[in-house]
């Protein structure tokens, strides 16, 4: 982030390469729709251009980027009117490759999953998304969300339930 | 007709923790045109007049000023009051009085004497 507040465009673009699949996925689950996911991706980085100068690192990189991918998404919510969704085809996620008889079954349940997801109001989506997706720890992902550690894991553990139980509901 | 199977704690986990593979050329292209815009426009520089900054600076400054003033206030003893102001008449009075106080006397101090010890009452004409 020094090196970009000092006009470094190289590190610009290693950002860039290091993070846009991670914003992407998280947009992408949040919003359910890919264009919406590449709008924000890209906002993302130019909010981090603007903000360079002022980065102190009292945080972990990932905690203070995924904070401000929080906070525009909370503003496209505010924004927004609800959207039809763009869903993205399984063969576009990363589980198809990794074990091929799993990601069949996964596969199938894709749309099942990503239409519960995106009904499961964001307070419990976007802890969800960023201990398993982006592998936050809780301390990390409590602060990306300004919330107590303790509020965190009661969101989790009520998210994923309500998660299971709008997915049988649309299977 | 089978009931599908509802997804295992383990499937939702891996779902969960499922990302995109690729971005897109079109996307790519996009962040190329922006790439360019921030080059043009560099990274704004820190800016030091955050409000907890000015605001401090602010309140230290009054602290300041008012030490100032309290330094450089004349600490001397109160001006004497005004002199009181006279009605006309009485004023006139005093300025005579100022006046007729360096005067020669007119008379003899015998002469005036037996001047201030005539009766007031002239005795009646025989």
């Amino acid at each position: 982030m020094a090196r970009v507040a000092a006009g470094d465009d190289t590190a610009l673009q290693q950002l860039f390469d290091r993070w846009k699949i991670p914003l992407l996925s998280f947009f992408y689950r949040s919003l359910g729709s890919h264009a919406d996911a590449e709008d924000l991706t890209l906002e993302v980085f130019v909010r981090l251009h603007r903000s360079a100068a002022d980065y102190r690192p009292a945080a972990k990189f990932p905690t203070f980027l995924f904070h401000i991918a929080h906070n525009l998404l909370r503003n496209e919510f505010r924004r927004r009117r609800r959207k039809p969704a763009q869903p993205v085809a399984p063969e576009a996620f990363d589980y198809i490759e990794a074990e091929p008889a799993a990601g069949t079954r996964l596969a199938e349940l894709e749309e099942v999953f990503q239409r519960a997801l995106v009904r499961l109001p964001e307070k419990y989506r976007a802890p969800l998304l960023l201990l398993h997706q982006q592998q936050l720890d809780y301390p990390d992902a409590a602060a990306a969300l300004g919330i107590s550690e303790n509020s965190l894991r009661v969101l989790v553990h009520r998210g994923r339930r309500l998660l299971k139980t709008e997915m049988e509901t649309l299977s | 007709m089978n009931a599908p199977r509802p997804p295992s704690e383990e499937e939702i986990d891996r779902l969960l923790a499922s990302r995109l593979r690729d971005t897109t050329t079109a996307f790519e292209a996009r962040w190329r045109d922006l790439r360019r815009e921030l080059r043009q426009t560099p990274a704004p520089r820190r800016r030091w007049l955050t409000w907890p900054v000015w605001s401090t600076g602010l309140a230290a400054a009054g602290v300041a000023l008012a030490a100032v003033l309290l330094l450089l206030h004349p600490w001397t003893p109160s001006a004497p009051p005004p002199a009181p102001a006279f009605s006309p008449v009485f004023a006139e009075l005093l300025e005579m009085d100022d006046i007729l106080g360096s005067a020669t006397p007119l008379l003899d101090p015998e002469n005036r004497d037996a001047l201030l010890h005539l009766p007031a009452q002239p005795s009646p004409q025989t």
